[in-house]
């Protein structure tokens, strides 16, 4: 079967490269491999052959391990979380944000009673703390039935559009911040779409029962457009409906009712793939397995099937 | 670089009900994992849909896991399977493409190492995905060829055949070589294709022709 796989290298009066690499495997039978060593032991082009075989397995070796990227250990523990769920018989809330919703019952933010606190170069919207009678431990999904996937409207989270770029590397210290700084000075976002966005279907504010977020605006003066660069427009449509956020941040945490602590609109480079910084959403949430943790999605604007362009474990401080 | 000490306890601890055991097993191995899955399928879509199944699937099924072999033995069969059907699903991988681009052979400092580095997991790319597995695990992983012939199901003259045709094809893209010996030129290398394209009309890389004489 195999007199014309030899045959072709024996036209040429060299050993196949094949047959070289059979032989330095030890699978080349008896003879063959007798015939083979003999032509070797007195052929230079043959021995180069060997020789560049030897360097590739070198080369092979020296590969170093690849780290495997946020986003694909996410996915895998999304994966793993909804394989938990299955076997705990959860159907509708399957995974590590069933833990983690329960974790979202206290947003650090969150002023029961507040209204709208305009700070820095960001929005606290902080509505009616909606989780007052919702323990710590209490099943999310008994809280909301109705609205599966599309959150409490009325939950509280800190919103920030600094537009600045994150980086794999910056994330780490640059997201803690984004939670310190509802106490930095004040100053208004002039940014009308967040106004707006804030009122829209859910009826967020007008549930609260207090001015809606276009009170503080007014009061701070319009002292703030030269913080705040500009909105990418391919962020408008989450910035200006908390409904698309939120529902947002359920599809990318592939958990119903998920509430974010905090939301940044800027931007996001990953150097190891030589991309452009491109308009993108941080979400930051609690840890529901880590106190001293959050945990950080970085998504694409269109918030689809291959949005999640990041996914990191931070640490609070 | 074998079973960390405590795999098999955690993975015993997930079958006990922890609900934590198996992601901190996840955590010590995946990038290995994920190594794994990038070369042997060449592309990170289809490797993170390879991951992604293998460890689900090994989250349930970790319950069948007897002990037999090394906890990391088991979750790499596990994830090499995962590859062959996602590339045997999605034939996504081509399986003859060695392109014939000039390879630069630099001096060894650290860019040239980089550059090296760069074109050896393009030529990875080029090769069947048998080939891929096998040569990943043994070369880049540094399984033995018994651990790899376990992880990959086949007998160990298959590994090794497999990693021969493997090394091969990698040595005549990375070192220019003729594959039918000596170095290359054009008018050889034409004449070459034409007899490649007769021989393997009679070899099919399922059945390479040095695995009739183990």
């Amino acid at each position: 079967v195999t007199d014309e796989h030899v045959s072709v290298g024996e036209l040429s009066g060299h050993l196949d490269v094949d047959q070289i690499a059979d032989l330095d495997a030890g699978v080349l039978g008896g003879r063959r491999a007798r015939r083979a060593r003999r032509h070797l032991a007195g052929c230079e082009e043959c021995a180069g052959s060997l020789a560049a075989l030897e360097a590739t397995t070198a080369s092979l070796r020296d590969l170093g391990t690849v780290a495997m990227p946020g986003d694909v250990a996410a996915r895998v523990q999304q994966g793993l979380a909804a394989a938990a769920g299955e076997t705990a018989g959860e159907t509708v809330m399957p995974d590590p944000a069933a833990i983690r919703s329960r974790r979202f019952a206290a947003p650090r933010f969150a002023y029961a009673g507040a209204a709208v606190v305009v700070v820095a170069g960001l929005v606290v919207v902080s509505l009616t703390l909606a989780r007052h009678h919702h323990s710590g431990t209490s099943n999310n999904a008994a809280l909301q039935p109705a609205l599966v996937g599309t959150a409490s409207p009325s939950a509280a989270y800190v919103e920030q559009q600094t537009g600045r770029t994150y980086t794999p590397a910056s994330l780490q210290q640059l997201v803690p911040g984004l939670l310190a700084m509802p106490r930095g000075p004040l100053y208004a976002k002039a940014a009308p779409s967040a106004t707006a966005g804030h009122n829209d279907a859910s009826g967020a504010g007008a549930q609260s029962g207090l001015p809606a977020a276009t009170a503080p605006r007014a009061a701070a003066g319009g002292t703030s457009e030269t913080f705040v660069p500009p909105l990418a427009p391919s962020l408008q449509r989450l910035a200006n409906s908390r409904s698309a956020l939120l529902a947002c941040a359920a599809y990318i945490t592939d958990t119903p009712n998920a509430v974010p602590l905090a939301v940044d609109f800027g931007r996001w480079r990953n150097p190891a793939t030589h991309t452009r910084p491109k308009p993108s959403v941080i979400f930051v949430f609690s840890d529901p397995t880590n106190s001293s943790a959050l945990t950080v999605y970085v998504v694409a604007p269109a918030c689809g099937g291959s949005s999640l362009l990041d996914y990191q474990v931070v640490s609070r401080r | 670089m074998r079973d960390g000490a405590g795999d098999a306890e955690l993975l015993a601890r997930h079958v006990g009900g922890d609900p934590d055991a198996f992601g901190e097993l996840v955590e010590r191995h995946r990038d290995r994992l994920w190594a794994v899955a990038l070369r042997t399928l060449g592309n990170p879509e289809d490797a993170a849909d390879a991951v992604q199944d293998a460890l689900i699937s090994a989250y349930r099924g970790a319950a069948g896991f007897r002990g037999k072999s090394a906890v990391t033995t088991w979750l790499h069969r596990i994830v090499v399977n995962a590859c062959l059907d996602q590339a045997r699903r999605r034939a996504a991988r081509p399986t003859v493409a060695l392109a014939d681009e000039p390879t630069s052979h630099g001096a060894h400092d650290a860019i040239a190492d980089r550059d090296t580095q760069l074109t050896v997991e393009a030529a990875l790319r080029a090769l069947p995905v048998e080939q891929a597995a096998a040569v990943v695990l043994v070369d880049i992983e540094g399984f033995s060829v018994e651990e790899a012939s376990r992880i990959l199901d086949v007998p160990g003259g298959t590994v090794k055949s497999r990693c021969a045709r493997a090394r091969a094809r990698l040595a005549v893209q990375l070192h220019d070589l003729d594959p039918r010996g000596g170095v290359k030129d054009r008018a050889t290398a034409e004449r070459n294709e034409a007899a490649d394209r007769r021989v393997e009309t009679k070899t099919t890389p399922d059945n390479p022709t040095t695995e009739e004489h183990q």
